[in-house]
């Protein structure tokens, strides 16, 4: 059998050889593409043979002997969850590879393009197969210096490669970001929840002594381990959070949202791979991953533990259902194709956040142990997982496909764009198929996964975050529904198509997203006829979780109404642009509430503003007066110690005038005071 | 043929002190300008070197008594002793082809030679009486080393530094009187150092042999003499003087306080010790900041290094009063180790630099014009401010860690000090490195005798942590 160490270890070979490559000179561009492409190839196919393993019961975990004292070795653990994810990362990774190739064709950074792209999928790759925390977070922080670095990946900061409308202004806050600066946004955000997650492992290790994952879940039930050692301390619910604080800072989870808004400046590509499909999906592992350890020791240990568990559950739904909610929201008013796409990756990813935490939040007022509600509690988390396939795989499209359309038009924004649909007829079909599963209607993959996190949320008795998701369902139809008419099916606002001259985008670039968005409409078709139960039974042998089901979706009551719901949105948005063309310029120049709510959603809640004027500001001042205490320290040390020794030796040398006499002078009278002092004081 | 220890110790002794007598003997024969004086010398040296090696094989085991108790050998001395001949060595390499033209010919050779007999046994000292002896043989050479080149700073030097030596003599003279009134005494050894009791006049005791050690080591606030003669004679004789003779007084001080504290004494001997480890750190490393003459800096460093040996030496008095053996020979090994680190470091430091190009200004760009030299004063000097991994960083290192279960503060204060002292350290090494112009160049043995230092203070670096394990 091979070793799945492979599946993360050949991306990051892939990536070393680029590196001994480009320092020995070599820069044909084919090689670094094609050499990347088929390192991720291998690892699809590697993780492709030891997916059925997985299926058939047998966790693949194999070790190799790094740091034994602390438990830490370089483990790959390949369970369900594992094999599920590495599935999912390496053959989207493979489809965004090929289609870099010609999206990136003749750019001035492409080898450094695919140095990182490569190193990103491998430290993803590790990331969903570690067995321990240090090697999840070695992949961790990976995946940020490789988001890092292909943000930031046209770092001459053009202004074609802004996000945000240049000399725009939000509360005196700049509203527009080059790439530079939102490569620092991201690793800022994401660093703040980093330090969280390694407080959280710092510990974990503190209490259990290992950073093995299935140690931890180990002794997680333990009636004196560390689940009942911080509920005793009653700091269980915030160390949980804490812990978890990594995870919503990787996933944009509120309030951590922005630094993904503006990580669009990056190539599209990469925000297809990494801003939508797998690395803001880091979070969403991270709690999959830990949300059965944690049910589990609830379920096992009730009382205090259980409380605490429920309690930070229902956080993590909260922060979910509010960042599903409020990203929304923003992308009915971007004028920005990647940043509404951006927008709906957040809130797609507070759904995933709000599955797990009703997920757990099921286990609410459960007896200790009861098996039962550990089955429904697994079946969210599994709704959780396939929430994030199908976002994966239509995203993924989406981004791709806008791609295609901004380098068409050479401008990010929709205004540009219009009526594509006359030229490029297989790129409208992808853009409905991956839109329509983004919207959640029936039969694509989205409006399953969609309903399985819904049903969760409703099960556990949260109605209001259910509410929230339900009508956030609607704009998701309404805001995807917009984008797509008036891409391909309108004239643009402020360019006459003809300007350009529009065609199908070349074959390499067309096929992957093409296959992805076919891929939705696949899934959603198989989904009834037993594709949900494979993806299941993966899950299902899954650390701390050994049975899964899906939710079963069935077209009656309350789903029927929230299918209807989104049809009626989607529809609305077609009539509404194509029917009615309305003039929201002039709305907004003649109505005031008009433009105030629409500055509201534009300049994303005031939230970014918010964040520089209190605590970008608050540091400054914090800096301010670093500055002002560093002056008198640099006094002390740059003019008072100066002074004083140089005045010393200045006084001890004056001594020293190689007179005799004074020396003999000097002799006698310390000989005569140390023998007094001897004689006196001590005898 | 095999010789006991004993034996081979006395026959080198004995061989050295023949050379030492012939020596000036070539001036007769007219051939004091050739190189057979210098010759004559290494072969002392390497006499010194048998009767070193000797020693520490015989008191890996067990100590060596000799002269019925006169004089006694065990790891600590022998190592003194070994450091001694590796110092004379260096200082034999720098010196190479210089000391035969001066007028004095062959002076310094024959002095050198009767140096090195008097270290032999002083080391190893167990006897009032004849630690005054060997203490005016090695002075009244040293005095007449200082000034036997001539020039004007020299004999300026020798005169301050025996005009007040004398003072310390007759001090020293007042203990050994002491001596004999104060400690128990057996028939055969009038003068045997012995445990103290504390009485006012032990104390008074105490005060003249602290009295005459502090002007022989230019402990302050007794050190008024050292700067003059370091800082301004010619550096071959303050490197014999300020490198090797100084080990042995170290050794001798060693000895003598481990010995006569362990009693009630140990205590007070503990506080005076450690008032003048703290005045002679703060002196040395205060007064060094503000000249731009290395060999004033190295002469002030000194009176700074012999105050962080004197907090070695106020450890070992409190630990042989308090009975933990352990610390004092940590206390004990630790000043030996230190030693070792300073006169490996100053020896070639004084000779090289001591005939010209002292000023920093002269020093300036020698890192581009030798870079081989300039390399190794930089070593020397950054052993000297104790760096790690070199010598004097663990002389620093487990001379602090010995005082640490005694006084905390002397430890900090002793940190401080050696923070400071990297100012004058630093100005030195920035000069030497700087890409102005200087004029300081050295021939090949001078560049020899420093490469060979900064090779020992690296290689001795490395397994200084064994050595001190050894030595304890």
């Amino acid at each position: 059998m091979i070793d799945p160490l492979y599946i993360w270890l050949t991306p990051y070979l892939a990536a070393g050889i680029m590196a001994i490559t480009w320092v020995m000179g070599i820069r044909k561009e084919s090689f670094y593409s094609w050499l990347s492409v088929l390192s991720i190839l291998v690892s699809a196919i590697i993780a492709t043979i030891l997916t059925p393993k997985v299926y058939h019961g047998d966790i693949i975990y194999t070790v190799h002997s790094w740091m034994p004292d602390i438990g830490v070795n370089v483990g790959t653990y390949m369970d369900g969850l594992g094999a599920f994810m590495s599935l999912v990362v390496a053959w989207l990774s493979f489809l965004i590879a090929v289609y870099s190739t010609k999206y990136m064709e003749g750019d001035w950074g492409f080898q450094r393009y695919f140095f990182f792209f490569t190193f990103f999928v491998g430290s993803m790759l590790l990331l969903v197969l570690a067995d321990n925390l240090v090697l999840l977070f070695i992949g961790w922080e990976g995946t940020g210096l490789a988001s890092y670095a292909l943000i930031g990946h046209w770092y001459t900061d053009d202004e074609d490669t802004w996000v945000g409308d240049p000399g725009r202004k939000a509360l005196g806050t700049n509203m527009y970001f080059e790439p530079s600066h939102s490569g620092v946004r991201a690793i800022l955000f994401t660093k703040i929840g980093d330090i969280g997650m390694l407080i959280g492992m710092a510990g974990i290790f503190a209490l259990t002594g290992t950073l093995s994952i299935p140690q931890i879940s180990n002794l997680a039930s333990q009636s004196d381990g560390w689940m009942a050692t911080l509920a005793n301390m009653k700091i269980l619910t915030a160390f949980l959070v804490v812990f978890s604080l990594g995870a919503l800072a990787k996933s944009a989870q509120f309030p951590f949202q922005e630094w993904l808004v503006t990580a669009m400046t990056g190539p599209t590509p990469v925000s297809a791979l990494i801003h939508a499909a797998t690395m803001v999906k880091a979070g969403v592992y991270f709690m999959l991953r830990f949300a059965p350890i944690f049910a589990v020791g609830a379920a096992n240990l009730g009382g205090a533990v259980l409380d605490a568990v429920t309690s930070y559950f229902w956080i993590i739904a909260l922060l979910g259902g509010i960042t599903a909610f409020m990203m929304a929201t923003m992308a009915i008013v971007s004028r920005e194709l990647k940043l509404i796409l951006a927008f709906s990756t957040a809130s797609q990813l507070g759904y995933m956040f709000l599955g797990v935490g009703a997920a757990g939040y099921l286990l609410k007022g459960a007896e200790a142990g009861t098996s039962n509600t550990l089955s429904l509690v697994y079946e969210g988390i599994a709704a959780s997982a396939s929430h994030l396939m199908s976002h994966a795989v239509f995203k993924a499209a989406l981004f791709l496909i806008a791609g295609w359309a901004i380098h068409a038009v050479h401008s990010r924004f929709i205004d540009d764009m219009g009526n594509f649909a006359k030229y490029m007829k297989i790129s409208m079909i992808s853009m409905w198929l991956a839109g329509l599963s983004l919207a959640g209607i029936p039969p694509f993959s989205g409006f399953w996964s969609k309903e399985g996190v819904l049903h969760t949320a409703h099960l556990a008795g949260l109605e209001n975050l259910w509410l929230l998701g339900v009508i956030t369902a609607g704009i998701t139809a309404f805001y995807i529904t917009r984008a797509t008419v008036r891409v391909f099916h309108i004239k643009p606002y402020h360019r006459h198509e003809e300007e350009h001259h529009l065609h199908e985008a070349p074959l390499t670039m067309l096929l992957p997203y093409f296959i992805l968005a076919l891929t939705a409409l696949v899934i959603g078709l198989a989904w009834p006829l037993g594709f949900s139960e494979k993806v299941a039974e993966l899950l299902g042998h899954t650390l701390a979780m050994p049975s899964a089901e899906l939710p079963s979706v069935e077209f009656t009551g309350i789903t029927l109404e929230i299918v209807g719901y989104a049809l009626l949105m989607v529809l609305f948005a077609i009539v509404l642009y194509l029917a009615f063309k309305p003039d929201f310029v002039g709305l907004l120049q003649k109505s005031t509430t008009a433009r105030i709510l629409h500055d509201f959603l534009y300049d994303r809640w005031y939230i970014n503003a918010l964040i520089y004027i209190f605590i970008v500001g608050g540091f400054a001042g914090l800096v301010e007066i670093m500055g002002w205490i560093n002056g008198v320290i640099d006094a002390f040390y740059h003019v008072a110690i100066p002074v004083v020794l140089i005045a010393g030796s200045q006084a001890f040398r004056g001594l020293h005038r190689g007179r005799t006499d004074l020396y003999l002078t000097f002799y006698a009278y310390f000989i005569g005071v140390a023998l007094l002092v001897l004689y006196f004081l001590w005898g | 043929m095999v010789y006991d220890t004993i034996e081979l110790v006395n026959m080198s002794a004995y061989m050295i002190l023949a050379i030492g007598v012939i020596i000036p003997l070539t001036k007769i024969i007219n051939l004091h300008e050739t190189k057979l004086p210098y010759a004559l010398t290494w072969i002392s040296t390497i006499f010194m070197g048998i009767a070193a090696c000797t020693l520490l094989n015989a008191t890996a085991a067990n100590t060596v008594t000799m002269f019925n108790g006169l004089v006694v050998y065990d790891k600590f001395s022998s190592f003194m002793l070994a450091i001694t001949v590796i110092s004379s060595a260096l200082l034999l390499i720098a010196i190479t082809g210089r000391a035969e033209k001066w007028s004095t010919s062959p002076a310094y050779y024959s002095l050198l030679a009767l140096i090195q007999f008097g270290i032999i046994y002083a080391i190893g000292i167990n006897d009032a009486l004849l630690l005054l002896a060997l203490w005016l043989l090695i002075s009244v050479a040293s005095y007449v080393v200082i000034a036997l080149p001539k020039d004007r700073e020299s004999v300026k030097g020798s005169v301050k530094y025996a005009f007040m030596g004398s003072l310390a003599t007759l001090f020293l003279a007042t203990w050994v009187a002491f001596q004999l009134f104060t400690t128990p005494r057996t028939a055969s050894l009038a003068f045997e150092l012995k445990a103290y009791t504390l009485t006012k006049t032990t104390l008074l005791a105490f005060g003249a042999f602290i009295t005459a050690l502090g002007f022989k080591l230019g402990i302050t606030p007794f050190h008024w003499w050292l700067p003059d003669v370091y800082g301004k004679a010619n550096g071959y004789g303050v490197a014999l003087v300020g490198g090797i003779v100084k080990v042995a007084f170290i050794a001798i001080a060693a000895r003598v306080l481990y010995i006569i504290s362990a009693g009630p004494i140990g205590e007070t001997v503990f506080y005076m010790l450690a008032a003048f480890a703290v005045a002679s750190m703060l002196w040395g490393n205060i007064a060094a900041l503000t000249t731009r003459n290395l060999q004033r800096i190295l002469a002030y460093s000194s009176i700074a290094h012999i105050g962080y040996i004197s907090v070695g030496f106020s450890v070992i008095a409190y630990a042989s009063a308090s009975g933990m053996q352990k610390l004092a020979m940590m206390a004990l090994a630790a000043t030996a180790l230190h030693a070792a680190a300073y006169s490996i470091s100053k020896t070639p430091l004084f000779a090289v630099l001591g005939e010209g190009f002292t000023d920093l200004n002269v020093l300036k760009g020698l890192y581009r014009r030798d870079p081989t030299a300039a390399v190794s004063i930089i070593i020397l000097l950054l052993s000297l401010l104790g760096l790690p991994p070199l010598l004097g960083f663990w002389g620093k290192l487990y001379l602090f860690l010995a005082a640490a279960p005694v006084s905390m503060a002397l430890v900090v204060i002793a940190l401080i000090n050696s923070g400071i002292s990297a100012l004058y350290y630093g100005i030195a090494i920035r000069d030497i490195i700087s890409t102005e112009p200087g004029e300081a160049v050295y021939d090949d043995t001078r560049r020899g005798a420093l490469v060979i230092a900064a090779a020992l203070i690296i290689a001795i670096g490395l397994i200084a942590p064994v050595i001190f394990s050894l030595l304890t």
